[in-house]
């Protein structure tokens, strides 16, 4: 019975790390149809805020203070990801709508030279992030079954941003336009919605959530300037079995990918595992190429 | 005034409109007429902005919307009723009307109610989404969404496209009611003679991507629609 409920957090637990990876790329890949390569250096970005800021609280205020550097770790991360998501969209994104091959080419060479920025300024080896003693520990629920804090805070944390991508997507003026935007851009500019605008905070938006999730990661490892390599095959996938351009398709997507991985890994090995859940994941898009959650969309002409 | 000046302009390599020149008087309807493929969409889109002129002008009251993108035509004042609607179609239609206030020069955000008087089977609609519309609803939509930001010229790019007769004659109330007013200009595509005779100020026949007559109703003779629109 323990063992059950235990792989059911595991499953669930990597589902949330999936979903935060993807979300931000939901946005970016999902609604504007970027194929942004360098998500995964906006995640290493925010991770990497994550760590300068725990060196500032460690250096400039008491150790009492020190298990709060979390708490502005979190608006931090999203700020500098932001910041940079708007740069490259300001700056090169936005001379590649509806060029998915030049695009992806672009994105990657950007992924590879953060890469290198980041081993120049942080130098190659992992760092160490401390996470906040308040997350130290555990939630027993029987004995011997301990549910650990640091994964039940990405969960919260995945709930959190989820509600506020919800709101800000279909309930908030912006997120009307930016839905008018990516369903049909032309009419949206001739109703006077600022086309530009709106392509720059959504592309910015989506790179900040990348943030969020790179500042989450700390607490699972050390990091490192490859820290967004690892994640970015998982974060298109999750994307594409969910179905582009819905938010519950995300979430299925992260979900039915974070249980299958735990149950096979469970019953088999932890390589033969993945290997399985790619085999299950290309045979499903064999048969519903559109993924989970189809919608009809206006690509990007 | 909205003034069309030797506008020139085609899609790619291929040029679609040659020197065409026309105005819209405040508070005209003018027509425009012609054949299939003489360039009268590719004409309302140079206008809004959605196609780039190659030589000429567009200007409104005397200033020069030539460089200007679409969404500041909008915001000049010019309201835009496309050829297949163009209905937001996953947003609903409360969120369509909402869209249409972006180039509203008021900040209250309310759709003004003579907007939503003009088609009052849209208020019981508000949460459907627009693209479960039938035709004919989504063309009142997209009409009343023009409304809604008090534009001073409405581009109507064949309203009663495949629609039925009735909504075709609301249609017609509304263009009048439009005119009675007397604020807003409409120039006005559409195939239907009988529809833009009884509408209409001042008619521009188009053919071959130039203006090829010009006049108003009284000289608008069967020897012309026979010259230049009968196929």
């Amino acid at each position: 019975m323990d063992v059950y409920v235990l792989q059911l957090f595991n499953g669930l637990s990597i589902s949330s790390i999936l979903l935060l990876v993807a979300l931000g790329l939901a946005i970016t890949f999902g609604l504007m149809k970027v194929i942004n390569m360098a998500h995964g250096e906006l995640i290493m970005i925010g991770a990497y805020s994550t760590y300068l800021t725990q060196n500032l609280f460690k250096d400039y205020l008491p150790e009492s203070m020190f298990d709060w550097y979390f708490v502005l770790a979190i608006p931090v991360s999203f700020g500098i990801a932001f910041v940079f998501g708007l740069i490259l969209e300001m700056s090169l994104i936005r001379f590649l709508y509806g060029r998915p091959l030049d695009s992806l080419l672009a994105t990657w060479g950007v992924g590879l030279v953060l890469q290198q920025v980041a081993r120049s300024i942080f130098g190659a080896p992992n760092v160490a992030v401390k996470s906040p003693t308040w997350l130290d520990g555990g939630l027993r629920i029987v004995d011997g079954t301990l549910l650990p804090y640091k994964r039940l805070f990405i969960i919260a944390l995945v709930i959190v941003c989820l509600a506020a991508m919800y709101v800000y997507i279909y309930r908030s003026h912006e997120g009307r336009r930016m839905r008018a935007v990516m369903q049909n851009r032309d009419m949206a500019a001739c109703l006077g919605v600022s086309t530009r605008r709106v392509d720059s905070m959504t592309f910015a938006i989506g790179s900040g959530i990348a943030g969020i999730a790179g500042c989450a990661l700390t607490l699972m490892g050390p990091i490192g300037p490859s820290l967004g390599t690892y994640y970015i095959v998982d974060a298109f996938m999750v994307v594409v079995l969910g179905g582009v351009g819905k938010l519950v398709g995300t979430v299925l997507g992260a979900v039915g990918i974070g249980m299958f991985n735990t149950l096979f890994e469970y019953w088999t090995n932890a390589s033969l595992g993945k290997v399985l859940v790619f085999v299950c994941i290309v045979a499903f898009l064999q048969w519903r190429p559109m993924g989970l959650v189809a919608m009809r969309t206006r690509s990007l002409d | 005034m909205l003034a069309v000046q030797q506008l020139e302009a085609g899609y790619g390599e291929s040029v679609i409109l040659r020197n065409v020149t026309l105005k819209v008087k405040p508070g005209q309807v003018v027509c425009l007429l012609g054949r299939n493929g003489v360039g009268k969409t590719t004409l309302m889109k140079s206008i809004m902005g959605l196609l780039k002129a190659r030589g000429g002008s567009v200007s409104y009251n005397g200033s020069d919307l030539t460089r200007k993108a679409p969404g500041q035509r909008a915001k000049s004042g010019i309201g835009y009723v496309p050829q297949g609607r163009e209905i937001f179609a996953q947003l609903s239609v409360f969120e369509n009307l909402l869209l249409g206030l972006e180039a509203s020069k008021e900040k209250a955000g309310r759709i003004p109610k003579e907007a939503i008087a003009k088609f009052p089977v849209l208020s019981a609609m508000y949460s459907r989404r627009g693209g479960d519309l039938s035709g004919g609803q989504q063309q009142q939509l997209a009409f009343a969404r023009a409304l809604a930001s008090k534009p001073e010229v409405l581009l109507l790019d064949e309203p009663c496209e495949g629609i039925q007769p009735s909504i075709v004659d609301d249609i017609r109330d509304v263009i009048r009611s439009i005119k009675a007013d007397g604020r807003t200009s409409i120039l006005l595509v559409e195939q239907s003679l009988d529809f833009v005779k009884s509408v209409g100020d001042y008619f521009y026949v188009l053919e071959k991507g130039a203006i090829a007559w010009e006049g108003e109703l009284e000289a608008l003779s069967d020897e012309v629609i026979r010259k230049y629109l009968t196929v």
